[in-house]
């Protein structure tokens, strides 16, 4: 007999001393963000009846075709790049391991790349992959206390075999921005292609590649509102760069498989929601995150901002509360409905002290104490109003029990 | 701060156990949340096979996906340096200093009902549930009285000497009362995930239990190898492979061959010497006894007779409280018993409720 327990029971919980009204208080669209509604709107189609393969010959297929092209259309715009230098992957990570991993296969060897320690794992677990594999020299460059690199120390590691720069432009935890144009010149300047992780950018800051110093650039849709599982490459004059995923010659023969028609047209219509929101609420997201900042110090004690003095993205604020740990923190947090994060998680789950902020030279309790707070464009004042409410008195729970 | 008595944290260590013990806690009413412990990364990702309970990461995946099934929140925290530093180090030193570690208790103390604890308490739960086949109850004066588990088979109380009043004021054994073939029973009811999932393997952060290449691996400052295997008296049979990778009544693995059975009798950090001997040599019929925690004193008197535990999978044998100071106890067995091994619990109870128990230092002969 197959027991069931009582809806009664597993309804979720209880009332808690908070009610929190507009639950969840969401705060973390540096993890992700919720879809934009243009793009849902965008892709139902395609998901219902524009359900044909964009290579077959029919006119079911050219119906798909025609939106997987129409998006790349538009997604070059956006960026200001020409639709055949946009080349759709399976997300952010797909498209760094295409980037890196296709540039290298065809740079001479011995080679070296010349990247940073506070580049994502999808960029140092490629690079690690590479040492290993074909024995390719990698130099990571430090950072500063406020996660920033310094130029001079760049130029100074670039050597005769170095085949790539490989800069993020915008920090996943700390939101901290490296001067990509200024890496890009130099690049140009020793005749380096220059690989940007611009995932955390796109959708945050704007982006116009035709002035840009870049030669491939990495971006993921889920990260400005639009679907998980789609990504896309920028590669600049249409440089040959080998498939990871061996196949038909869908994207032109840098990515094999049956083309994800509806993400694409998801992710073209979230870009194009995304800029107009960044010309339009950019000053109000800074001042939603300046305010969490001001009166996050205001009402608790032993804080620590981080990154605070560095470029950053205006929608993050890395900060550690002191004397305790930020997986309680996170914890009670989501107890009350709010959700925001901390460091890396590793494969079960649980949280590792953040790499970053370690390399920022915080002590490992520091880095322990911190949490990312991200905002975005959904994000309401009133959420931050409950965020402030509700954080002292965690705080002070957590850390006297 | 005022607790929330419905409220229950539970230990999820992604077996069948403490995934019933949350299905019962629903069932009862409480509100639960569920609890994974990331307790140590495997220092050879290769030795992880799948369908193997060997590896942390499978564990906290399983536990996630019964909380899943159970509707309730799940949460996997990072405590590998407080495992670390309070269980794993413990475990490696004691060998080195020739004694046979108790990591399941060593993790109970200073873990599970410690540290996990006052997490419980910081989100407002006034209760930490467990898997464990044991029985808390409170008894007539008010206090706390913990009893063996209803199965006599998979009775864990060995484990929880440790725990004071006010700890247990605050813990739950959901599965006290259960056989564990109730509990399979309960599972395949819910069709949870862990319902068929094989038991754990004795020590969850040794690869295939071989705790001796473990600590050659993670602790080399504690191995020498410069000890020697001797008889009863004294005499050389042959250089040992270091303490660590001793403990007494063992009898495999010495590398000697005498023509007679030898099993390890004593161990000598100081020397270094190892000492083999007849299986009649293991026998003694005194415990000293250390550092003695008491779940409940009351009515404990020295002379007192009590059954004893000096190890897991074992009976309750007769032995009496002979002497009780600060410093320890001396258990004396009505009949002498086999290997005593220094650093493993030795726990007292009274019928079948346990009263407490300590570290022990050594046996002998009275």
């Amino acid at each position: 007999m197959t027991k069931r327990l009582p809806r009664r029971l597993v309804a979720g919980p209880l009332p808690s001393a908070h009610q929190n009204p507009m639950k969840p208080v969401y705060l973390d669209y540096n993890a992700t963000t919720p879809l934009a509604p243009p793009a849902l709107e965008a892709m139902l189609p395609y998901l219902r009846d524009h359900y044909g393969n964009p290579s077959s010959f029919h006119s079911r297929g050219a119906r798909a075709k025609k939106g997987l092209e129409e998006a790349r259309e538009v997604v070059a715009g956006h960026l200001r790049a020409r639709p055949q230098e946009i080349v759709f992957t399976g997300g952010g990570s797909e498209a760094i391991n295409l980037a890196i991993k296709g540039l290298l296969s065809t740079s001479q060897k011995p080679a070296h790349i010349l990247s940073c320690v506070t580049e994502h794992k999808a960029v140092l677990e490629t690079l690690n992959h590479l040492r290993k594999e074909s024995q390719t020299l990698v130099t990571l460059l430090p950072v500063d206390a406020e996660g920033q690199i310094d130029l001079d120390q760049l130029r100074a590691e670039i050597r005769k075999e170095t085949v790539l720069l490989a800069f993020m432009w915008a920090n996943n935890e700390t939101g901290v921005l490296h001067p990509i144009h200024k890496i890009g010149e130099i690049a140009r300047g020793h005749k380096i292609p220059f690989f940007c992780d611009a995932v955390q950018a796109v959708g945050k800051i704007p982006i116009h590649l035709d002035t840009l110093p870049v030669d491939l650039m990495a971006f993921s849709a889920h990260k400005f509102y639009g679907p998980k599982g789609m990504g896309g490459l920028y590669v600049g004059r249409e440089r040959f760069l080998p498939p990871l995923v061996h196949g038909g010659h869908q994207e032109r023969g840098y990515r094999g498989g049956t083309e994800n028609v509806a993400g694409a047209v998801g992710m073209a219509a979230a870009l194009g929601w995304v800029v107009d929101q960044m010309g339009r609420n950019q000053a109000s997201l800074k001042a939603m995150r300046d305010r969490l900042a001001t009166e996050i110090r205001e009402r608790i004690s032993r804080v620590k901002i981080h990154a605070e003095k560095a470029d950053r993205l205006v929608n993050t604020l890395n900060v550690s509360f002191l004397d305790l740990e930020g997986q309680s923190l996170l914890m009670a947090m989501d107890q009350e409905g709010i959700c925001v994060s901390q460091g890396a998680a590793c494969a079960s789950g649980a949280i590792d002290p953040s790499p970053i902020l370690l390399a920022m030279g915080l002590s490992p309790e520091e880095a322990k104490a911190s949490v990312r707070i991200s905002l975005g464009y959904m994000t309401r004042s009133q959420e931050i109003d409950f965020f402030l409410d509700v954080l002292p008195g965690i705080v002070k729970k957590i850390r006297e029990g | 701060m005022l607790l929330d008595k419905r409220k229950v944290v539970v230990a999820m260590s992604g077996g069948v156990d403490s995934s019933v013990a949350a299905t019962l806690l629903l069932e009862k009413g409480y509100e639960v949340i569920g609890i994974s412990l990331k307790t140590h990364v495997s220092p050879q990702k290769d030795l992880c096979q799948v369908g193997k309970t060997c590896c942390s990461e499978e564990d906290i995946h399983d536990a996630r996906r019964v909380c899943q099934q159970l509707d309730i929140p799940f949460y996997p925290l990072n405590y590998v340096e407080d495992f670390r530093s309070h269980v794993i180090d413990y475990f490696a030193r004691e060998y080195s200093l020739g004694r046979t570690p108790n990591p399941c208790v060593m993790c109970n103390n200073k873990i599970k009902f410690d540290k996990l604890l006052k997490e419980t308490k910081r989100l407002g739960a006034y209760y930490l549930a467990t898997g464990h086949y044991a029985r808390c109850e409170k008894g007539s004066s008010g206090r706390k009285m913990l009893f063996q588990g209803a199965d006599e088979e998979k009775d864990q109380s060995y484990f929880l000497f440790g725990l004071s009043q006010d700890q247990l004021e605050h813990i739950l054994f959901p599965l006290g009362d259960y056989t564990k073939a109730d509990v399979r029973k309960i599972a395949a009811q819910y069709q949870l995930k862990t319902a068929e999932k094989p038991e754990s393997q004795e020590i969850c952060f040794v690869p295939q239990n071989d705790y001796a290449k473990f600590i050659e691996r993670e602790y080399p400052q504690y191995v020498q190898r410069t000890g020697q295997l001797t008889d009863q008296n004294g005499n050389d049979l042959g250089s040992s492979k270091g303490i660590h990778a001793y403990t007494i009544g063992q009898r495999r693995g010495l590398g000697v061959a005498t023509g007679r059975r030898l099993y390890v009798t004593h161990i000598d950090p100081e020397t270094q010497r190892v000492c083999l001997g007849p299986s009649e040599a293991l026998l003694q019929n005194r415990a000293l006894s250390s550092q003695i925690s008491w779940v409940n004193r009351e009515g404990v008197y020295v002379g007192m007779k009590l059954g004893v535990k000096i190890r897991y999978h074992q009976k309750n044998v007769v032995g009496y409280l002979t002497s009780l100071t600060n410093e320890g106890a001396v258990i004396d067995f009505e009949q002498a018993q086999r290997a005593i091994t220094p650093g493993q619990a030795i726990v007292f109870y009274r019928d079948d409720e346990i009263l407490g128990g300590g570290w022990i230092l050594k046996g002998e002969n009275r």
